[in-house]
């Protein structure tokens, strides 16, 4: 795979599953209310 | 809302189902090889723009309406603007249905699968006659329809909390852990880094071009839930204190995850396997092609395939479960909506359901014409909820609905820009391309004839028919929501 495949697959699966990890942890956080 | 209707008991429950909803058939069959086809890292840009350009704009639309209003997507929309308007809402709730129709028959097909490679059925067999045979000549799929509306309407009929909530508890961490495990499967195959070079490195160039552009725009649609009233009816279940926001953007990013997960399990399986012209058919061979017919082929050729084969297909089938028991549940809150009491709705929704689903079991033409004619058809539902706020007032909405004293997370005005003005041009855009689609490839000298499978005709011919019927049924219906004139 090319560099910028690699630098792609780095940005989308961070950005995305990061975001989501993220979001899931606020929402534990925030708890139910 | 009545006051026998239940509602969710936790944050968690209302996320796993809105990610249930989301999660199907299409993050895992459609999107690897869309993305694949149209520039791989570029389409995934575009991809990632239209997740706040359509999706997550219209996923925070329904919450707010099916929590504003208490009522399915025809009751809701024929209150927020009024009675005369009723009709945009059911369109939007009688679209789904017509999805519902055949999409159990799709979740049919994922069970039918699973269970033929546990007991060994598919092993050895020619995958495209096995294929062919399953769904041409035999009353089978029939059969396994009735199981997936069966199983949908015994879950629903156990209620949200101990039927929609637990289920999705239970279905959707067990779909993400079979996703990772076929995931990590084959990116230890050899040559699985074909695959993510195919799925991830940019062709910059097709940035510029709109197909790549509106193939995105068309997945994410399809792909988030958005526009198809399961949102607006789970969005009747929350508590007043309920906010909504952070679980819109969570829903959103969760439906992603899961179809990056599945790309990247599909196309490194299909290019460690095949040499690159036979991967790029495989990918070429559709949704249902790829699936049941290029995958069994593949995996009896790595080794303990035929095990992940059967995790695939039983991911396949709670992907497909998890997003049909929405669908019958928006279907139930339609009847609720209109004075049927739920335990008699339930059954009513499963019969109707199972009859006017068995064409589709019974011709894949059929069920290839109704996908295609209400597949779109969720595109008009999208812009059938930006009229309604507009004619209710977007900012307002954003302002009263959205942004409610419950809400710790406020959404910005750019919401009101998109559901304004980007989504009309969306849908206008979408609308020229898939019909140019028609016109220009699909089916040159019948686009017109409406009895063809992929016309402009049968798309304009079904939803004229639906839409002339809810014109003058409007007032029976908005009088029997409890609508009033505004």
């Amino acid at each position: 795979m090319q560099a910028s495949g690699w630098i792609m697959m780095v940005v989308v699966l961070g950005g995305v599953w990061g975001g989501f990890v993220y979001l899931l942890v606020k929402s534990a956080r925030q708890g139910d209310r | 809302m009545s006051q026998h209707d239940e509602q969710f008991a936790t944050r968690w429950g209302i996320l796993l189902a809105a990610i249930g909803m989301a999660v199907g058939t299409g993050n895992i069959w459609r999107f690897p090889r869309v993305a694949a086809a149209n520039g791989g890292g570029a389409f995934l840009i575009a991809w990632l723009v239209f997740m706040f350009a359509w999706s997550i704009p219209l996923v925070l639309s329904e919450f707010a309406l099916g929590k504003h209003t208490r009522r399915g997507p025809a009751g809701a929309i024929g209150h927020l603007i009024g009675a005369r308007h009723t009709w945009l809402g059911a369109f939007v709730g009688v679209c789904t249905c017509f999805i519902m129709f055949y999409y159990s028959v799709v979740t049919g097909w994922c069970m039918k699968y699973f269970v033929a490679t546990l007991s060994g059925g598919l092993h050895g067999a020619d995958a495209q006659a096995y294929w062919e045979g399953f769904t041409s000549a035999s009353a089978e799929p029939v059969f396994y329809h009735f199981a997936a509306m069966a199983i949908g309407c015994w879950i629903i009929s156990r209620g949200v909390v101990k039927g929609i909530e637990r289920t999705n508890r239970i279905l959707i961490p067990i779909l993400f852990a079979l996703l990772l495990v076929a995931a990590l499967r084959a990116l230890t195959l050899p040559d699985a880094m074909k695959g993510l070079g195919f799925l991830f490195t940019p062709e910059w160039g097709q940035l510029l071009s709109h197909k790549v552009w509106l193939e995105a725009l068309s997945q994410s649609a399809w792909s988030v839930g958005a526009a198809w009233g399961l949102v607006m009816t789970y969005g009747v279940y929350l508590k007043k204190k309920d906010d909504f926001v952070l679980t819109s953007y969570t829903t959103a990013f969760g439906d992603y995850a899961a179809s990056l997960l599945a790309g990247i399990a599909v196309m490194c399986t299909v290019f460690a396997v095949l040499p690159e012209v036979d991967a790029r058919a495989a990918l070429g061979a559709g949704n249902e092609g790829l699936t049941f017919i290029w995958l069994p082929k593949l995996f009896e050729q790595i080794p303990a395939g035929r095990l992940f084969l059967a995790l695939f297909f039983l991911a396949l089938s709670f992907a497909a479960m998890s997003s049909l028991i929405a669908m019958i549940e928006m279907a139930t809150r339609i009847g609720v909506d209109l004075g049927i009491p739920r335990r008699r709705a339930v059954p009513l929704i499963g019969v109707v359901g199972f009859v006017l689903g068995v064409p589709s079991a019974w011709k894949l033409g059929i069920f290839q014409n109704q996908d295609w004619v209400w597949g779109l058809g969720l595109m008009v539902s999208g812009l059938f909820i930006a009229i309604a706020l507009a004619i209710f007032g977007t900012d307002r909405f954003r302002r009263e609905l959205i942004n409610t004293e419950d809400e710790p997370h406020p959404v910005g005005a750019w919401f009101t820009f998109v559901m304004r003005y980007v989504v009309p041009l969306e849908f206008m855009a979408l609308m020229v391309w898939w019909f140019y689609q028609s016109a220009a490839n699909y089916d040159r000298e019948g686009w017109w004839d409406p009895r063809h499978t992929y016309s402009v005709g049968t798309t304009v011919v079904q939803w004229g028919l639906l839409i002339v019927l809810l014109l003058l049924v409007n007032r029976w219906w908005a009088a029997r929501v409890g609508a009033k004139e505004r």
